[in-house]
């Protein structure tokens, strides 16, 4: 019985690579026109998406604690 | 003769225990319904001064950051700061919180990630039960006699339904 599932969230959390903003390359062809349009259109890019804001909020303070470490490191050394 | 009529509005039993649908504060919509908003909630709540030194004195203790979190994000769920489905996302995010808050005070910490890290009370349970097995002698163990399987003759039945041989 897992009683504490904070482990196991970690866990995954941590093997995640980082999250990145796609890359929007101009399309080819002679449908791209309309399906920009129908991208413009849906809102998927709007709609809540808890698990991706989660993990884009522990990498994030992550990152930052990373940081911090290798500040103290650097002003150690030096 | 007075005959006196009974009277059925009386509260049921069990009724003093029960609260009506909405009066607790998780049976309400959660004050943050998104994971943005509670992370962003709890951050600043651990970077203020007096909950940080509570903090650092409680991680100094031995408590690991997983139990820290899960008691964190349970609290939240009971006084309806978010959903329990929030709680569990924003763990990850609550825990390197509080690590980052223990190495900027440069005290040292338990992630609760290992196999071994367990609460103080456990710990202190685990010696205990070491010790009380130390003290006592081990018993000899006596050496158990197989009983052989006595063989019974067949009696004759008696009965009056019984076939004749």
């Amino acid at each position: 019985m897992i009683t504490n599932p904070a482990k196991n969230l970690m866990q995954s959390f941590s093997r995640i690579p980082d999250i990145t903003k796609q890359k929007q390359t101009p399309e080819r062809g002679l449908l791209s026109p309309m399906r920009n349009m129908m991208r413009n259109g849906n809102n998927s890019m709007k709609e809540a998406k808890p698990l991706v804001d989660a993990v884009k909020a522990y990498q994030q303070i992550r990152n930052d604690r990373l940081e911090i470490i290798d500040m103290r490191k650097r002003n150690g050394s030096n | 003769m007075e005959v006196t009529e009974p009277t059925f509005n009386r509260p049921i039993p069990g009724e003093g225990l029960t609260h009506e649908l909405g009066a607790r504060p998780w049976q309400n919509p959660p004050q943050f319904s998104t994971v943005d908003e509670t992370v962003s909630y709890y951050v600043a709540r651990i970077g203020q001064d007096e909950f940080a030194k509570g903090l650092i004195n409680v991680i100094e203790m031995g408590v690991p950051l997983t139990v820290l979190a899960n008691t964190i994000q349970l609290a939240g769920v009971m006084e309806g700061k978010h959903s329990v489905d929030v709680g569990i996302l924003i763990m990850p995010a609550l825990i390197e919180a509080m690590s980052l808050i223990a190495d900027s005070a440069g005290v040292e910490y338990d992630t609760g990630m290992k196999e071994e890290s367990m609460l103080p009370n456990q710990l202190a349970q685990r010696v205990a039960a070491d010790m009380s097995t130390q003290d006592e002698a081990p018993a000899m163990e006596e050496p158990v006699q197989e009983e052989m399987p006595v063989m019974q003759e067949p009696q004759p039945e008696g009965g009056l339904m019984s076939r004749r041989a």
